[in-house]
């Protein structure tokens, strides 16, 4: 297993000045799931064309399975796109657009006929052949734009927003659906999506974009447990994010003042100096509530009262107002139907216990 | 038949003009409502009338004496008085479109041309039914700057000669037989049979290759003489070569060999007039002095009353017009009603455009 | 139901006008000129009657045919040399040029003449073509020739090069409209599958806008197809179309009758036209090689 696309300092700037990619460079191993993330006009999307060959980069180079395909026209590349809408030819049949490629391509007519048999045998569409594309359903489009993109057996699926045009109840279906696709195939997926939900279930690696520039790049759970950025943290579910300045760093754990407490957590990595501006982000759902006068020596607590309570069914949502003046969540699971009636009240006095290995810190941007 | 500017704006401006006319009060006294060619309503003299007699004269212009009927067909009521020329008159009152003429009120009717006023076109059952007003030629004309004095063309041939192959115009018109049964030798140009008029056609579409364009307007065939286009072509006499005169390019009329058509125009009356006190008026000043020298100085026509031209023209003009020479009127081939033979000319006609 | 009547009533009251209008000036004048179509000819006029004369007279007097076949030609020429010239320029504003501006301007370079008076831009053909037009000027200047030609000037090619002038923005607009409402992705997509930019244009591009070219042709056909102007100012001796033909009938030759009849014929085949075109357009798919 090699990288199978490698991307060298890639930059692209529209007319008009705007820059749509900013110095990009990342790696993709072979069969890979790889999905970029971000809001519009992060430069997801440009980054995917780019590959596909629709653009072509300012400055940078693109590597396909080792050999230089900057200078390549699309049809020169051996990648294949879903576009958002499927982009599906409206004057052929279902047949005609999977086996357009390979009948532009010169092969036999009973060959293509077959294998595009086969093709729409693993989307289940086989009988969906002679049907125009307005004669589908949005979910039978994507299929069939699916299996267009594949029957060419490309080294790399590139699928732009493949579900964004789906409804709700058919994109989760279709999420499994294309995780389940990949594994069969093993062929590499770059996906662009700003659903970070989709990004997570079915991806093995997030490319979380911001501005053009890569802002973080890992697992699924790595992304979730340790973002390195408060755009991260914020951008990937939801996080409590508190400031405080670096006390003591020592072998395992640091210690970081924050307002009259000291809060431990785990090192993780970054070298820090003592009296550094530092962020921590806490997941809603890691922290706990203490309840009277508890206690965790383990954990770090924060002294609070209970404001809002917001009940989600299978949990709750509690904010509660910190002695430091932020606003911390913390997220209750309720296993137990009696749970719901044990949910606190406002005013309640509460002590939020957080353990230090789910205190994930960087140094604080914004000070910098 | 005068002053033919482009058919198409024509018929737009007759259109136009005649729901105005129609839209204003065209049953009042005091009007008279001329469907005529553009130069036989001009203010020049027709000012002049108005102010005497109190009668308002409004025109309509025609392109062609094929419009007359199309237009009286379409609907009566709006025209008063029309001007065809003496192959189509016989037509308005066969087809019941004018009424007679009462010469009695009409003095100086006698004064006119006896060739023109007892012509058979305009005297029907022993009733008149026109007033002859104006006359002149379809002379030939070519340009004296392409065609040396020395080559001078004599003959009809001359526009069947190869040597003036892309050079050579012909009226778009039936006359266009005319031309060819003449030139062929066939003299009774308005009496041919089927089979010379087969012939005429014939020669006609061997000619083809060899015209530059048929000419529709006075206007068209000026252009094509001015923009060195045509060399050669048949002509109203007197009126191109002015115009063309007027832009500098050396043209010269001919009679040729074989003869040249003549034509007379005639004021008819249409049927069922409710102006008939300005209608005598207009018919009255038209065969004036007045009238006669009036339309003759803007169109340069020849009069049909060679007493008033008399009296109203310097002798120059009276000899230039041929207003003396009756052997010149003779000699000309003077158009006449085809009556149903009109539609075999047409089809020859058309049929010689069409063929490839 | 009551509400369904008032609604009635409204959609009539809100299209009885146009109705009222294409009634009037429409179907009742083209009635008017079926039944002279049976009419007979009676010198000098003609009278009412119901006989097939006129239609026996177009099938037996090769004449009409020779016309109708010339201005066929002329037409479908027309047609073809406006879509040669009017598609690659939409397609060129569509794809090729990016700045909106220059696009709009390009664009409007192309309809603007529209809204001068044919007439006029006939017109300067000849002054363009002529004998001693600007291009013959050219041609002996240069010492291309050594004396101007006639060639350029009154005969078919004058016809069908003013006619094409004037056609082309009527296939530029929908041959626009229909190219730029073709999603690009669609050709990327195409590209994306290894199909190189030609091929692309032949599958894919040049499919999804026939329609707009049929529409124009069909236009442009049909607009020269009742052409009378251009044989009379720019064709020759040659140039005769059928519009001549009706037009002399109703004139010179004082047979409404025989005219009525030509109009028809050349109302059906105008009418045989637009309803194939309308099918292709409609049907809008093509089979891909």
């Amino acid at each position: 297993m090699g990288s199978i696309i490698q991307l060298d300092r890639l930059r692209k700037t529209f007319p008009g000045g705007v820059v749509a990619v900013d110095d990009v460079s990342l790696d993709i191993e072979e069969g890979e799931y790889v999905t970029l993330l971000g809001p519009s006009g992060c430069g997801k999307t440009t980054v995917l064309r780019t590959v596909a060959g629709f653009e072509s980069p300012d400055a940078g180079s693109i590597y396909l399975a080792g050999q230089n395909v900057t200078e390549l026209p699309p049809y020169r590349r051996q990648v294949n796109m879903v576009f958002q809408d499927y982009a599906l030819f409206p004057h052929m049949t279902v047949s005609q657009n999977v086996g357009y490629g390979l009948r532009i391509a010169g092969m036999p007519k009973a060959e293509i006929a077959d294998k595009v048999r086969k093709a729409l045998d693993l989307v289940e569409m086989s009988d969906k052949g002679e049907r125009q594309p307005h004669e589908l359903s949005g979910g039978e489009r994507q299929r069939v734009a699916l299996t267009r993109a594949i029957i060419r057996e490309p080294q790399v699926l590139l699928l732009d927003e493949p579900l964004s045009a789906l409804d709700a109840n058919l994109r989760e279906a279709m999420r499994v659906e294309l995780r389940h696709l990949h594994q069969r195939l093993g062929l590499t997926f770059v996906m662009v999506t700003h659903d970070q939900t989709e990004a997570l279930v079915m991806s093995d690696r997030v490319v979380v974009m911001e501005a053009g520039r890569v802002a973080q790049s890992g697992t699924p759970a790595e992304l979730y447990d340790h973002p390195s950025s408060t755009y991260v943290a914020s951008f990937i579910g939801t996080s409590n994010v508190l400031r405080g300045h670096v006390a003591a760093s020592g072998a395992k754990d640091i210690t970081i003042n924050y307002g009259a407490d000291h809060l431990k957590a785990v090192r993780n990595g970054a070298a820090y100096a003592d009296g550094d501006a530092i962020c921590m982000t806490i997941r809603p759902e890691k922290a706990r509530l203490l309840a009277g006068k508890k206690s965790d020596a383990k954990a770090n607590l924060l002294k609070g009262t209970v404001g809002e309570t917001l009940f989600h069914g299978n949990s709750a949502r509690v904010t509660v107002d910190l002695a430091s003046g932020d606003t911390f969540m913390v997220d209750l699971m309720l296993p137990n139907t009696a749970a719901q009636s044990d949910l606190p009240v406002r005013g309640t006095a509460v002590t939020v216990a957080v353990d230090p290995a789910n205190v994930n810190t960087f140094a604080d941007e914004a000070a910098r | 038949m005068s002053n033919r500017v482009k058919k198409l704006l024509k018929s737009t401006v007759a259109m136009t003009a005649a729901s105005c006319i129609f839209a204003s009060s065209a049953w009042s006294a005091g009007q008279v409502n001329l469907l005529t060619w553009e130069g036989y309503a001009d203010d020049s003299f027709v000012k002049q009338f108005e102010e005497e007699s109190g009668c308002e004269v409004s025109a309509t212009y025609v392109g062609s004496n094929d419009d007359f009927a199309p237009k009286l067909a379409a609907g009566g009521g709006v025209y008063d008085m029309i001007s065809p020329s003496i192959d189509t008159t016989k037509i308005m009152i066969e087809a019941g479109f004018v009424e007679e003429i009462d010469t009695s009120k009409v003095p100086r009717f006698s004064e006119i041309y006896e060739k023109f006023s007892t012509a058979d076109g305009i005297n029907h059952d022993g009733k008149v039914y026109g007033v002859p007003f104006s006359w002149g030629s379809i002379p030939f004309m070519y340009r004296t700057d392409k065609i040396s004095e020395a080559d001078a063309p004599t003959s009809l041939k001359a526009l069947w000669d190869p040597k003036y192959k892309g050079k050579i115009s012909l009226w778009d018109d039936k006359s266009s037989l005319y031309v060819a049964a003449r030139v062929m030798g066939t003299m009774n140009i308005y009496e041919l049979n089927d089979t010379e008029l087969d012939a005429a056609k014939a020669k006609l579409i061997e000619q083809k290759p060899l015209v530059r364009k048929y000419w529709s307007t006075a206007g068209e065939l000026v252009d094509l003489y001015a923009g060195g286009e045509v060399w050669i072509s048949n002509t109203w006499g007197g009126y191109q070569s002015n115009l063309l005169a007027e832009k500098n390019i050396p043209v010269k009329e001919f009679i040729p060999e074989e003869g040249a058509e003549g034509w007379m125009d005639s004021w008819m009356v249409v049927k069922g007039t409710a102006n008939t006190e300005c209608v005598y008026k207009f018919l009255n000043m038209a065969i004036s002095e007045h009238g006669q020298c009036g339309m003759s100085n803007y169109n340069g026509y020849s009069s049909s009353n060679p007493v008033a031209a008399k009296k109203c023209m310097s002798p120059e003009q009276f000899t230039k017009l041929h207003q003396d020479d009756p052997d010149y009127l003779d000699s000309l081939l003077l158009w006449v009603n085809l009556g149903a033979r009109l539609e075999h000319y047409t089809n020859a006609w058309n049929a010689v455009k069409s063929a490839n | 139901m009551r509400l369904q009547t008032r609604k009635r009533l409204a959609a009539i009251g809100v299209l009885s006008p146009p109705l009222l209008w294409a009634l009037v000036f429409l179907f009742i004048p083209y009635l008017i000129m079926f039944t002279y179509s049976f009419y007979l000819k009676k010198f000098p006029t003609f009278e009412a009657a119901f006989q097939f004369g006129n239609y026996a007279q177009l099938l037996l007097d090769p004449q009409y045919y020779q016309v109708l076949l010339r201005t066929a030609k002329i037409s479908i020429m027309v047609a073809i040399f406006s879509a040669l010239l009017g598609y690659p320029f939409a397609y060129f504003l569509v794809f090729k040029i990016r700045s909106n501006r220059m696009r709009a301007l390009l664009y409007m370079a192309v309809i603007v003449p529209l809204w001068v008076s044919y007439l006029l831009r006939a017109y300067t053909w000849k002054t363009i073509l002529g004998s001693e037009g600007i291009l013959n000027s050219f041609l002996v200047t240069t010492g291309i020739l050594d004396k101007p030609t006639d060639i350029f000037l009154y005969n078919q090619f004058s016809m069908v090069l003013t006619l094409t002038y004037i056609y082309v923005p009527f296939i530029v607009m929908p041959a626009y409209a229909s190219l730029e409402k073709i999603p690009r992705n669609l050709i990327e997509a195409s590209k994306d599958l290894g199909v190189r930019p030609l091929r692309t244009f032949w599958s894919i591009t040049l499919p999804l806008s026939t329609p707009g070219i049929a529409a124009g042709m069909t236009i442009s056909f049909c607009l020269t197809f009742g052409d009378f102007i251009a044989p009379i100012l720019v064709g020759g001796p040659d140039g005769f179309m059928i519009a001549n033909v009706i037009t002399a009938q109703f004139g010179a030759a004082l047979n409404w009758p025989l005219g009525a009849a030509l109009s028809i014929v050349m109302l059906v085949v105008v009418l045989t036209i637009i309803s194939l075109s309308d099918r292709l357009q409609r049907s809008g798919k093509l089979e891909i090689a």
